[in-house]
């Protein structure tokens, strides 16, 4: 994963502060399903925002779902016609980019935003290297992924199911559905685990007093 | 008279929202990005729009909530 640690730190202490403030106000029912409407209600507590959610009908290929931000309120306009689990994803990614954004990653030029990321995705195609230096707009978009997952897959159950999915206890599969998360973003977790790990550590470090 | 691209009708949108509504930011999700274009793309989100506006749409709402 391209991007720097330290931008990777600052995103999970904001999952920190969003997971802190949800349990202080509202122990989880079930530590294993993030409550979506939870999470939206602590990013508008936390960030003092008005967010409309809303599940629209039209056909695409690529378009699952998208944020618009505007002063004080934002709208998350999600494609209804996919999988209860990629509902609850997209929703949660898109809320997160309200929590992980900040004014110099803001842009309201889409069709620019769309061409970088795509821009991306071609040169990943041709040789390899599109994600070596990822442009900000694919950046945030993986910022706010690992976020999503973050709040979705705690890294406390990670450890544990990347040691039973390799004795072959149990699946991917398996474990997106006790999570209600798409399979594809239980592998992204434990593809990038190590990394992941490293910056929780960093992050209880600071604010045990004993990191740099 | 000269069709606009899908791009150039987004693009439109989006000026118009900043202006009018005070747009500051808007971020996409996107599946299977390698087998895009940008025009492809933009007649989708051009396509969720008018779904807006002909009101094919619903709360999203996962009747998850605790508060």
């Amino acid at each position: 994963m391209l991007i720097p640690a330290d931008e990777i730190v600052k995103v999970l202490n904001k999952v920190r502060v969003a997971r802190e403030h949800l349990n202080a106000s509202w122990p989880p029912k079930d530590a294993c399903v993030l409550s979506v409407m939870d999470f939206h209600w602590a990013v508008q507590d936390i960030y003092g925002l008005d967010i409309e959610m809303l599940k629209v009908s039209f056909s695409a290929e690529h378009v699952r779902g998208k944020v618009e931000r505007y002063s004080g309120r934002a709208r998350v306009l999600v494609r209804a016609s996919q999988t209860p689990e990629f509902l609850r994803f997209v929703a949660v990614k898109e809320l997160c980019h309200l929590m992980i954004d900040e004014a110099d990653d803001w842009s309201s030029t889409g069709v620019e935003t769309i061409k970088g990321l795509l821009k991306e995705w071609e040169l990943q195609g041709e040789n390899g290297t599109g994600h070596l230096n990822p442009s900000d707009p694919l950046k945030s978009e993986m910022l706010a992924e690992i976020a999503a997952i973050e709040m979705m897959y705690p890294r406390e159950f990670r450890a544990a199911d990347i040691a039973k999915i390799a004795a072959n206890e149990a699946t991917v599969q398996k474990v997106a559905l006790q999570h209600e998360l798409p399979p594809y973003a239980i592998e992204q977790a434990h593809r990038h685990h190590d990394i992941l790990e490293d910056c929780w550590k960093a992050i209880e470090a600071t604010l045990n007093g004993s990191g740099a | 008279m000269t069709n606009l691209s899908e791009r150039e009708v987004l693009a439109a949108r989006y000026e118009g929202l900043a202006a009018n509504q005070g747009l500051v930011d808007v971020k996409f999700f996107l599946g299977n990005a390698g087998e895009a274009t940008t025009e492809q793309v933009c007649r989708e989100v051009n396509a969720l729009y008018d779904a807006l506006e002909r009101g094919e749409y619903e709360p999203l709402d996962f009747g998850d909530r605790s508060i």
